[in-house]
């Protein structure tokens, strides 16, 4: 096997629990600690430009919080194809939101927003 | 100079403080006649202190219910007097206060009988703000003896005692308390909600109501998001810079949670003094989309400053954003507030802000009503059985 091959196959995980906090906040910096814009700025946007070099997929696990609001949610992965990506599609191929149990709720809300953001996009192309 | 007989001395002695009394009440009826204020002697508490203090004998009437379901009105017209008076007096007497005798906007809590965890809130938030805003040391708890036991525990676990800055009266052998200390910030802090929720759930597991694993949270994690909405919305909403406030404010929230052990029901309210739903709705990204819904309901144009309309604006803003997500039973801010007990656990949703009310309740259609009184802030409140 090919390095390049066993590079297509890396993934890099990030639990937000313990990678960044066990209680996400508002929507950004105005809302207080915590929040989406912070985790899309220092945590997502990083990672995801670091791809496809060191690693292939990036997945997200949202178990372990306390809870999640929807502006948390919404700019932090709505806000990705707000800047860094244009379709849904070119996003789900390097992002991966996983949850089990009771998270799996923030995880379908996680993705709704994204494609509600690519169908906004869609409209202004 | 003549030196005194002893005789005298006896005299002086018995009769001193018979004379100093007269003096006293001279002087008060001096003053009565020149204010209209009948002076009486009371027990105050200040800095931990406990002393006999003369006090204004016309303080503020409270009524014997403090509860916005079953006396909204009178509630209501409370808590706007004393906020009024509270601002306004240690507004005036900010410099003066240290060398004023007479303690300033005071209340008698002894006629108070029963007080509800959510009015309870209020009224703390109240305190809290003119204590923040003057430096309000000077509060006193006039007579806190005289209290009735439901209202004076009551706020004494809440904290009431503690903002007050005075020393709490004793907590007796058999209380059990049903509510948590409340606490405050100023933006989405869900540290602090989740702190104070899980507080209240291990209240109502202590007194074996539910039972909770590991995760405290497990069952109530959209509950808290729900409540992280409502925050959220004050973030958002309460305190823009456009918008000045009724009366002056320190941009915050309250939050409080409490058990009914008999009724085996969980309450969360959430507080602030902001500039109402109803005023804020016109500065919103749905506010087409609410105007239309209040024009449907009312079958008329919609207008902001029409204090009649408050009640069809909070329900149409609940409304707007039932369905935001396109998920089912997901809705957006006030909309998922209110999903929570439609879908999740039966109970209800208060909202009370300006002059409206809304309240949904599981099992029944949903009702808005426009009050005479208006709250000069929003008030947000969850009653969940268990």
């Amino acid at each position: 096997m090919s390095v390049a091959q066993m590079s297509r196959d890396r993934v890099r995980t990030i639990n937000v629990a313990s990678d960044f906090t066990r209680t996400p906040g508002g929507r950004t910096k105005r809302n207080g600690p915590f929040n989406g814009v912070q985790f899309r700025t220092e945590v997502l946007e990083p990672a995801l430009r670091q791809m496809p070099g060191e690693y292939t997929k990036l997945v997200v696990n949202l178990d372990g919080v306390d809870t999640y609001i929807g502006s948390f949610l919404e700019e932090s992965f709505g806000g990705l194809l707000r800047g860094l990506y244009d379709t849904f599609e070119e996003a789900a191929e390097r992002l991966e939101i996983r949850a089990t149990g009771e998270f799996e709720v923030f995880r379908d809300l996680a993705y709704q927003y994204m494609r509600d953001q690519d169908k906004r996009n869609a409209k202004g192309r | 100079m003549k030196k005194l007989s002893f005789s005298h001395k006896v005299w002086l002695a018995r009769h001193a403080r018979r004379a100093h009394l007269r003096r006293i009440v001279e002087k008060d009826r001096r003053h009565e006649r020149r204010t209209g204020h009948q002076i009486k002697r009371a027990v105050g508490y200040r800095d931990g202190t406990r002393r006999k203090i003369w006090v204004s004998a016309k303080p503020d009437p409270v009524p014997a219910l403090l509860c916005f379901d079953r006396n909204f009105e009178e509630t209501a017209a409370f808590i706007e007097r004393a906020t009024t008076k509270l601002c306004q007096v240690y507004a005036e007497n900010r410099n003066r206060i240290r060398s004023r005798r007479t303690p300033v906007g005071w209340h008698d809590f002894a006629s108070l009988e029963e007080i509800t965890p959510g009015a309870a809130l209020v009224l703390a938030a109240e305190y809290d703000r003119v204590r923040m805003l003057y430096g309000a040391a000077q509060m006193y708890a006039i007579n806190v003896d005289d209290w009735q036991a439901q209202p004076r525990d009551l706020l004494r676990s809440l904290g009431f005692f503690d903002l007050l800055g005075i020393e709490a009266p004793p907590v007796r052998p058999d209380e059990m308390r049903t509510i948590v200390r409340f606490r405050s910030d100023t933006n989405v802090n869900m540290a602090v909600a989740s702190h104070t929720l899980i507080e209240v759930i291990e209240l109502a597991a202590s007194a074996a109501i539910i039972g909770v694993g590991q995760d405290p949270l497990k069952e109530f994690r959209t509950f808290l998001q729900a409540i992280g909405e409502a925050l959220n919305n004050t973030s958002d909403h309460a305190y823009p810079d456009n918008l000045p406030t009724d009366f002056p404010n320190v941009g915050r929230w309250w939050i409080t949670g409490a058990v009914d052990l008999d009724a085996r029901r969980l309450t969360f309210a959430v507080y602030d003094q902001g500039v109402t739903i109803p005023r804020a709705i016109p500065y919103g990204r749905r506010f087409e989309r609410v105007r239309r819904i209040v024009q449907t309901l009312t079958r008329r144009g919609y207008d902001p400053d029409d204090r009649s309309l408050d009640g069809h604006a909070i329900a149409a803003a609940v409304r707007s954003g039932v369905s935001g997500t396109g998920l089912d039973h997901r809705g957006r801010g006030l909309g998922l507030m209110r999903d929570y007990i439609r879908n999740e656990r039966s109970g209800r949703l208060r909202i009370v802000s300006r002059n409206g009310e809304f309240v949904a309740c599981t099992g029944r259609k949903d009702e808005y009503r426009t009050r005479s009184v208006p709250l000069h802030g929003t008030f947000v409140e969850w009653i969940v059985d268990l």
